[in-house]
């Protein structure tokens, strides 16, 4: 047996074992980290099971200090897990070859400050294994995805905030990768910068590549994201496509001409109502009240009705489930 | 974890393989010659600065010597010493330190601080160098009269600069002036001293070196390998005062002791200067060739020099006992002489 | 070993464009060239100052120049560039490799530079001729020196950059202080056990150039093999610990 197997075999962990659904794939993926020499424990990352499927785009939400850019971090091998494991492209975690097929975009674009952009991403090419001859083809590219072109030949100490962001970016892109990971690739930048972030990433998107980006600018990830997943506190709390989890907050009825008489009837019904000229807006959450609303007014005779889905706010989705999730662990740390 | 485990046992077989290595570095680091004394003793902790920084004390010293006139108060010659120590602390090889430092502070009133110096010297360059010894006996000499051992000590430090090569003939007339003290009026005894203090690197090693060339020529002539010109000269002026005082005795019993006296040291004379261009009864130098002794005018041994060396030859010989050449038949004159005879003095 | 020069040049790069490594050289070198001003003040001792004065300087440049790897990483680790860099197909092996010849490179640099410096001044001088001794030093020199580089990188790996400055500088003075007593010491057990420590009396050779010796080509070779292989051990302690860090 070879070496390189022997080795195989012993980096094989019975949690992860290979899967072909998934891009990243996660088990129980644990973080705890000692201060005090571990009498100060901090656990950042609990019990983590992260499942993303291929070329989807995945928005990884959570409130500051959640452990978004830890779970990253364990994603590319920076950060040793405390517990569990996990594969990205079908390696177990902290593989070194995997990176190849890696893109990654750090939360604090801070990078050698001191070399001019081109440099900067000659380096990063070359760290990456590209070939040493399309090097300088490839930062070209790049240099042209990020519109920096322009500033290849200055330093990246004079680089704005949003300017590092699209450089971050670039080099993430440099190897071609597969999957891009990106750590709150819209902080910071005004909103140009956003549109044209938002722009690259939808491009790549059609060219079939997986990305898992973390932010908490939830407009972008509705707009940008297939599928969520939605971490409090180092645990995940919701997860799946982002179709699923919006669903239907209710339906809103437009009525004409509503006799004044339904009114008392209809009232501890809906969840909200709204007078507008002749018009009455009707909002009902549940479904059996949507039923008796429906029938109330066709045997009241109103003929006039206009009914559409209300969409929910991924704000909402957002929101209820963080707070449901406090909630709980409210409850459990009183009961405990 | 298997790869942590490859990992330590390299690191272990690594750090085994240092550690010969380095104890080979070292070994040869203490045999290298000029090595720094102070690391060699394990008390050194200026980091490879040791010599940079002793020039920058010796430069302070040099200012602060400058400042002191007289006799300073004790706690100033105590700064001063300590100074000097740090400075050859730092490089234990700079003997200027020593030097001045020793007779310095002995000046300044401080005499023990100063050999304390000059012993710190001693230990480190002692062997080849005879300058500290004899300025530590000096001041032992002049200035610890009231010690009881100061003589002992002196002789030591004397015998121990004697050792050295190219040490002044002065040293040995010190210690002939020390170990002389009462038979002074004993001419045998003191020929005898003469013969004792004069051998040149103490008598094993003249005797090791029988054959050889001897060494600088200022200091011990061209009078064998063993004795000095200067302590051969001593002793024949010894003989010449005893023979005049015989001449001069009216006594007879007085002039046959004397008589007696000068065989004796004629003997020991004889001992000492082996086969030279010497008259044989008042023992001044001739030329080879030369037929009387330009001191006496009795006739002389013809010895002859080999045409190749120039070694002195004895009367009869075949072959140069040093370069194995043979002989000349004719004494021949050596080509240039190095000093004139050495006259009635 | 493409990605390790890389991270190699990368280091030295930034390094050389620290102004403060120019004003340091100019200052060594203008310490250098007033030694010949001295010349009365140390009483006939003008050129054995010259020479030890070249040596200490250039001395304390590699010094200053290796401790560049206890600040290094716990300064990239601090302002986050080694995210970048560590997220990348790189080992982190190759990436502590990558920064410990780096700062060899620079070591080598500013060292040459003094170096150079120093015989071309005492040789402007007439003080002495550029002879094969001093280059001998001088290799000797950078061997401790390249020692103590190796030393900052295991202490840079899990320390505060003063703390793992502090601790090389404390390793180096005791390491150099020890290593004749073990050459000196009876008991094998205290002579293992220094000899474990890195070897940087082979930089007081200097004395011997100083004094006119000769240094043996035997110990030259010596103080590069020890070093090469005390470097070795050194990286690999340094890779384990390195490897167990959370870059956060």
């Amino acid at each position: 047996m070879s070496f390189e197997k022997c080795l195989y075999f012993v980096r094989q962990n019975p949690l992860t074992e290979p899967s072909d659904n998934h891009i990243i794939e996660t088990q129980g993926l644990t973080k705890v980290y000692n201060r005090w020499f571990g009498f100060r424990m901090t656990e950042a990352v609990s019990g983590l099971d992260l499942k993303v499927p291929p070329d989807c785009t995945f928005g990884f939400l959570g409130p500051n200090g959640a452990g978004k850019t830890t779970t990253i971090k364990m994603l590319l091998g920076l950060v040793r897990p405390t517990r569990g494991g996990g594969r990205v492209l079908d390696r177990p975690l902290g593989n070194q070859e995997v990176r190849k097929r890696i893109g990654f975009l750090p939360e604090e674009p801070a990078f050698s400050r001191h070399l001019k952009a081109r440099e900067f991403l000659t380096l990063c090419a070359k760290l990456s294994h590209v070939e040493p001859d399309e090097q300088k083809k490839r930062v070209g590219e790049a240099l042209e995805t990020v519109k920096l072109s322009h500033r290849a030949g200055s330093r990246l100490s004079e680089f704005s905030r949003g300017m590092l962001q699209r450089i971050g970016i670039a080099q993430a892109l440099l190897h071609d990768p597969t999957l891009l990971i990106l750590d709150e690739p819209m902080t910071g930048l005004d909103p140009p910068g956003r549109r044209e972030i938002k722009e690259i990433m939808q491009n790549l998107r059609q060219r079939e590549k997986t990305i898992f980006f973390s932010s908490h600018i939830l407009s972008d990830v509705e707009e940008l994201c297939d599928s969520i997943g939605i971490l409090n506190q180092g645990r995940l709390v919701l997860s799946g496509p982002i179709l699923d989890l919006l669903g239907t907050a209710g339906v809103e009825y437009t009525v004409t001409n509503m006799p004044a008489t339904l009114l008392p009837t209809i009232e501890p019904l809906v969840a909200g109502m709204q007078k507008r000229n002749d018009q009455w807006i009707l909002q009902v959450a549940e479904k059996p009240n949507q039923e008796k609303v429906r029938r109330i007014l066709s045997d009241g005779g109103c003929s006039d009705i206009e009914s559409h889905r209300l969409q929910k706010n991924l704000d909402d989705v957002f929101m209820e489930t963080i707070e449901a999730d406090n909630e709980r662990r409210g409850k459990e740390t009183q009961h405990g | 974890m298997k790869d942590v485990i490859v990992r330590v046992i390299l690191i272990i077989v690594l750090l085994a393989l240092f550690v010969g290595i380095n104890g080979g570095v070292s070994d040869l680091l203490v045999k290298q010659e000029g090595m720094d004394v102070a690391l060699k003793q394990g008390k050194s902790m200026w980091v490879g600065l040791g010599r940079w920084m002793s020039h920058i004390n010796w430069m302070l010293l040099l200012q602060k010597r400058a400042s002191i006139s007289g006799k300073p108060e004790p706690a100033v010659a105590e700064a001063l010493h300590r100074r000097y120590d740090t400075t050859t602390d730092q490089d234990p090889y700079l003997v200027l330190a020593y030097e001045h430092g020793g007779v310095e502070l002995a000046t300044i009133g401080q005499p023990k601080l100063g050999l304390e110096l000059l012993d710190k010297g001693i230990g480190v360059v002692g062997d080849t160098n005879w300058k500290l010894p004899s300025y530590a006996a000096q001041i032992v000499t002049q200035y610890c009269k009231d010690d009881p051992n100061a003589e002992a000590k002196a002789k030591q430090y004397l015998q121990q600069a004697k050792q050295v090569d190219g040490h002044p003939f002065y040293i040995e007339s010190a210690l002939v002036r020390i170990q002389g003290k009462g038979i002074q009026n004993d001419p045998v005894k003191m020929a005898k001293l003469w013969k004792e203090v004069g051998t040149r690197m103490g008598g094993e090693r003249g005797l090791d070196q029988e054959g050889a060339d001897g060494g600088p020529e200022s200091a011990y002539g061209e009078y064998g390998d063993r004795y000095s010109k200067q302590a051969c000269d001593k002793v024949v002026n010894i003989l010449r005062d005893v023979r005049s005082a015989a001449d001069k005795a009216t006594d007879p019993a007085e002039k046959k002791k004397l008589e007696a006296q000068a065989n004796q040291i004629v003997m020991v004379i004889k001992d000492m200067m082996g086969s030279q261009h010497a008259c044989s009864y008042c023992f001044a130098e001739y030329q080879a060739g030369d037929k009387f002794c330009p001191n006496c005018g009795r006739d002389v041994e013809e010895f002859g020099v080999c045409t190749k060396c120039g070694a002195v030859l004895g009367p009869n010989v075949k072959f140069c006992p040093k370069c194995g050449a043979s002989a000349p038949k004719q004494s021949v004159r050596k080509p240039a002489p190095k000093k004139a005879p050495n006259a009635k003095k | 070993m493409d990605d390790v020069m890389v991270i190699a040049q990368n280091t030295a790069s930034r390094v050389l464009r620290m102004k403060a490594l120019y004003f340091l050289l100019a200052i060594v070198i203008c310490i250098i060239a007033s030694g010949q001003l001295y010349g009365d003040i140390t009483v006939g001792r003008e050129k054995e100052y010259s020479l030890d004065l070249g040596f200490a300087m250039t001395m304390i440049v590699g010094v200053l120049c290796a401790l560049v790897t206890c600040f290094d990483l716990p300064r990239e680790l601090r302002e986050k560039t080694m995210v970048a860099v560590l997220s990348k197909p790189l080992g982190r092996d190759r990436y502590l490799i990558g920064k410990f010849l780096g700062v060899c490179e620079i070591t080598l640099i500013s060292m040459a530079i003094v170096g150079v410096g120093m015989l071309v001044l005492t040789a402007m001088a007439g003080q002495f001729r550029p002879n094969l001794e001093i280059i001998k030093a001088l290799i000797l020199v950078y061997c401790a020196v390249v020692q103590l580089a190796a030393v900052g990188i295991v202490l840079g790996t899990f320390l505060k950059e003063w703390l793992a400055t502090l601790l090389a500088l404390v390793t180096f003075w005791g390491s150099y202080a020890l290593g004749y007593v073990a050459a000196n010491t009876t008991s094998t057990i205290l002579q293992k056990i220094i000899y474990l420590l890195p070897n940087f009396a082979i930089m007081g050779s200097d004395n011997v150039v100083a004094r006119g010796g000769i240094i043996e080509w035997r110990l030259v070779g010596g103080g590069v093999l020890l070093t090469a292989v005390y470097s070795l051990i050194m990286l690999i302690v340094a890779g384990l610990i390195f490897r167990r860090k959370d870059i956060a």
